[in-house]
């Protein structure tokens, strides 16, 4: 256990849509990871000793890093600038890893005939605020959500933070549209709600981050963490050929 | 005992997670000193000495207020989270210290005390046009940046709120008790800076841009004036956004040609067969109203151009120190008239100031602040410390607020506050 400390800790989702992803871009990496059952929540890399790999819920592995129980970790870019703390010791190593692609985008519902982009929501936003209404927008990403809404000229809003579905939020009534995860609009569709002209608030692959200060250490595990980036940026400038 | 509660987990529990968790926790414990907390940053432990300073500033206010006829009242320090939104806009969630209670509501410490009061004067007096006059005191809490001068996060806020159908130049009123309030911590100094939000959406509306267009420009025209975004990027920024059009002839949407009754179905065949109110919160006649007012108001890249260019030209003339002697002559009906108002009122103040101390007024129609609620006359009042300007206080007029906060109608209201750690500790 105490080598599990000294490790270079890698930070990988332990499920979701980026779990698979992951692990196969590790593996065309060359870094393939070995996890003796998928049970266990750690796991090595073989081809590059001395890194464990750890398993961790997406929504946690910002703030591991940051609080330095790991160094480096694999997680949507929207996710990471959603979570960073602003001055936090973290950054983007490499980002647009080639997978995990999506966008964080608005859906108004089907029936708003008058809507059909973001100057739309800001006129919108105004109309609501005149009749004493607030102006409601369901999302996961708050922040993001927050400062694109500000940019875009859009004060009069208050955000409804949810964990579960949100396209449902317009037909529940509990806000007005949403600001979701979409790969394809699908499921926007599927529930009566279309994506508007300039809303789409990032769009998004995974990327590797770290806590930077690994990269001042002059241990063995700094120089793994210098190792694996470049594993990575070779890859990557390989894959791009 | 920590290995037998190890043990008892790895048994318990078949996920590696909380092993890991607990072996880190307990290797901290091994290395590390029992933690000696401190303050968070931005909040500060206050010594005897200055809370009996402050209690004498807070009670002189408060004796300059009760003479002036303003109640004394005292507000929850937690409100809902969306009371302060509503008021100022969807921007201030990052400033607030919110958080879901035990009961599953969203609230939030106060960041300031004037969504109170209105809240509390709908509560009493529903759709009276009641006047009212309240004070208050106590603390605050907002997040913001740790600036020198005003770098606490917690702070004590004082201040009044005139609320109804006064007879009077309440602005004066209000300007010149929160210039006294101030004055009497002994500073012998002051600058206050002050606009007029109804001004710069009074020529606005001349050139008939909408209420959206206007907040665009608002929020953007503090960025044009510091010289950081030139005005060409509003313009084009605008068109991608849609809010102004290069050709207003084109058509705004596929629709043009369709009646109100065409409108009407298409809205209703897009409805949800199995979720009837997927609509959200909206009729079908405000969608369909919305769309043919869309058609009417289409304002051309040319016409928002003149707009943002008269504005500009007017924020440029209206900034500095305030002079009275400059001549009038050779501006424009509308600066003059703006001028005259603003001398009306800095006059009133000055004759009504019984103090030995130096007033300094500087004209400033774009600050960086508050500009979505205030709908009138805006001040900050602030002082020089070390080649930096402090700001101690603001307040301003804010007709709308009641009718933001759920009122029928749209109630005269005014008000101040100041920063009293600010003021004492910048003295």
């Amino acid at each position: 256990m105490t080598e599990l400390i000294k490790a270079l800790k890698l930070l990988i989702a332990s499920d979701g849509a980026l779990y698979e992803p992951t692990l196969k871009f590790l593996d065309a990496c060359d870094l393939t990871v070995n996890r003796e059952n998928p049970r266990r929540y750690t796991a090595n890399i073989p081809s590059l000793k001395g890194v464990s790999v750890l398993f961790q819920r997406s929504a946690d592995i910002t703030s591991k890093i940051e609080d330095g129980s790991a160094d480096l970790g694999i997680i949507g870019e929207d996710r990471y600038l959603e979570l960073r703390k602003e001055d936090g010791p973290t950054d983007i190593v490499k980002n647009n890893l080639g997978f995990g692609a999506c966008s964080l985008s608005i859906g108004v519902p089907n029936s708003w005939i008058d809507v059909d982009s973001v100057a739309d929501l800001a006129d919108l936003a105004t109309d609501f605020h005149a009749k004493g209404l607030t102006f409601k927008v369901a999302t996961k990403s708050p922040r993001l959500l927050q400062r694109f809404l500000i940019s875009n000229g859009i004060s009069n809003f208050s955000l409804v933070q949810s964990s579960g579905t949100l396209e449902i939020a317009p037909a529940m009534g509990f806000a007005d549209i949403i600001a979701d995860i979409t790969s394809s609009g699908t499921t926007m569709r599927e529930n009566h709600l279309k994506m508007i002209e300039g809303g789409t608030i990032i769009s998004s692959e995974a990327c590797l981050i770290a806590n930077t200060q690994i990269f001042n250490d002059n241990s063995k595990k700094g120089m793994l963490a210098s190792r694996f980036v470049e594993i990575v940026n070779d890859h990557m400038s390989l894959s791009s050929v | 005992m920590q290995g037998s509660i190890l043990i008892f987990r790895i048994h318990s529990n078949c996920h590696a997670y909380p092993i890991v968790r607990l072996l880190v926790m307990k290797n901290n414990r091994a290395n590390n000193q029992p933690r000696q907390f401190e303050t968070i940053a931005g909040v500060s432990d206050q010594s005897s000495q200055y809370v009996q300073m402050k209690n004498v500033f807070v009670a002189r206010t408060h004796n300059l207020l009760r003479d002036n006829g303003f109640d004394l009242v005292d507000y929850p320090v937690l409100e809902p989270t969306e009371l302060y939104v509503r008021k100022s806009g969807g921007g201030i969630s990052d400033r607030l210290y919110s958080f879901t209670d035990p009961g599953g509501n969203e609230v939030s410490l106060r960041p300031e005390f004037t969504s109170s009061v209105i809240r509390s004067y709908l509560n009493e007096f529903g759709k009276l046009d009641k006047i009212v006059k309240r004070q208050y005191y106590g603390p605050v809490f907002r997040y913001s940046d740790l600036s020198p001068g005003t770098s606490l996060r917690q702070f004590t806020q004082q201040g009044c709120e005139i609320i109804g159908p006064v007879q009077g130049d309440t602005d004066a009123e209000i300007l010149r008790l929160a210039i006294d309030s101030i004055a009497s911590s002994g500073t012998h100094s002051l600058l206050v800076r002050m606009g007029n939000v109804g001004a710069i959406r009074e020529l606005l509306y001349s050139y008939g841009l909408s209420e959206a267009i206007c907040l665009y420009v608002i929020s953007n025209i503090h960025n044009v004036l510091k010289g950081d975004t030139r005005p060409e990027s509003i313009s084009l920024r605008a068109t991608e956004l849609g809010l102004i059009h290069l050709d207003p002839s084109n058509p705004v949407d596929s629709n043009e040609d369709s009646s109100r009754g065409d409108l009407i179905n298409l809205v209703e065949s897009l409805m949800s067969k199995n979720l009837s109110d997927n609509i959200g919160r909206r009729t079908t006649d405000e969608i369909v109203d919305r769309l043919l007012k869309k058609r009417e108001n289409r304002i051309s890249i040319a016409t928002f151009n003149n707009a943002l260019n008269d504005l500009i030209a007017f924020l440029n003339n209206m900034s500095g120190i305030y002079d009275n002697s400059i001549s009038l002559d050779n501006v424009s009906p509308f600066e003059k008239k703006q001028r005259v108002s603003l001398g009306r009122l800095i006059n009133s103040v000055n004759s009504n100031i019984d103090r030995d101390i130096e007033i300094k007024y500087e004209l400033d129609f774009a600050p960086e602040r508050g500009l979505l609620y205030y709908t009138g006359v805006l001040f900050d009042i602030s002082t020089e410390i070390n080649n930096t300007q402090i700001v101690l206080g603001g307040g301003g007029r804010y007709d709308g607020l009641v009718k933001s906060l759920g009122g029928t109608h749209d109630v005269d209201a005014v008000g101040f506050a100041i920063n009293v750690d600010a003021v004492l500790t910048n003295s």
